[in-house]
């Protein structure tokens, strides 16, 4: 994947945390993801379309998702309700849309962000590379994963929840 | 005042209110996508001030200015949304957007939009 589509990710993360999380944070350096499966509980999950297709997806603990909630929204987090899920949406989809416009070409869309609790695994995009940032805090670390395709032509972007007793999703 | 929040996160709407109390604004109404803003526009309205997110779920919110706005309902409109494209905010603006806030924002960012929107748009009604 063209470095010029990950650069975005690390700016859009460092301007999201900076401006409405205001928690301190460590961002790493990208790798490519070599396990399908996330390594955390809940996953963000915004479709990409248009100048490119693919997904980005925001993963992270049950911990760290209070904590970040609780900083966006200004109050205190204390379950992963639908409060919880809609704060973690919104970074994602803050995440994806400040990324997607520094892309080196324009036309592109992003879809509301679906949110998946529990064991899960995500569909990526078939064939395509998975890039892995991570982002460490006190809190414990989330990993912002990108799969992008400089194409035309759509590519299904999905999720699976598996042995999953609470799952909960924006619905479209 | 009566404002129009407009966006399906119940977050973002919340740090909207949070933003707004911070002007002294009387009233506040909520809708979670441009359908459900159309009905309480037609139940509730007309409202001094709209913010409005871009992309939600049944009716985004480019379709709900065109739509308002075809409606001739003059309402100002702020966009304060993900989408920070050039593109966009031109095609935000013909739409009829009074002004655009791109997020993330600060606090004091958004509450700078609303007062100078609601200048403008004061302004407008008295020249």
């Amino acid at each position: 994947m063209n470095v010029k589509y990950i650069n975005p990710f690390l700016t859009s993360i460092r301007n999201v945390f900076d401006t409405m999380l205001q928690i301190p944070f460590n961002i790493g350096k990208p790798s490519l993801k070599e396990d399908p499966v996330p390594r955390y509980d809940i996953s963000g999950i915004i479709g990409l379309s248009g100048g490119v297709t693919g997904c980005v997806v925001l993963n992270l603990s049950e911990e760290l998702a209070l904590q970040l909630a609780s900083a966006l929204s200004g109050e205190k987090v204390n379950k992963v309700d639908e409060d919880c899920t809609d704060a973690i949406g919104e970074i994602a989809n803050m995440i994806a849309g400040g990324a997607k416009k520094d892309f080196p070409g324009g036309n592109n869309l992003i879809s509301v962000p679906s949110i998946v609790i529990g064991r899960h695994h995500v569909s990526y995009p078939r064939g395509l590379p998975v890039i892995s940032i991570p982002c460490d805090t006190s809190a414990g670390r989330l990993v912002v994963e990108v799969a992008l395709k400089e194409n035309f032509v759509p590519v299904a972007a999905g999720v699976a929840a598996e042995n999953s007793d609470r799952k909960m999703r924006r619905v479209p | 005042m009566k404002i129009l929040l407009v966006d399906d996160s119940r977050t973002m709407r919340n740090i909207f209110k949070r933003v707004i109390v911070g002007i002294n604004a009387a009233e506040t109404a909520e809708a979670g996508d441009g359908v459900e803003a159309l009905q309480v526009i037609e139940q509730s309205g007309p409202f001094d001030l709209m913010l409005l997110d871009w992309n939600m779920p049944n009716m985004d919110g480019i379709t709900l200015l065109k739509t308002v706005r075809e409606k001739k309902i003059f309402t100002p409109v702020i966009m304060v949304t993900t989408e920070a494209e050039k593109s966009r905010i031109i095609e935000a603006i013909k739409a009829g957007a009074n002004n655009y806030m791109v997020k993330p924002f600060t606090p004091d960012a958004l509450k700078g939009k609303i007062e100078e929107t609601l200048k403008k748009a004061k302004a407008s009604a008295t020249a």
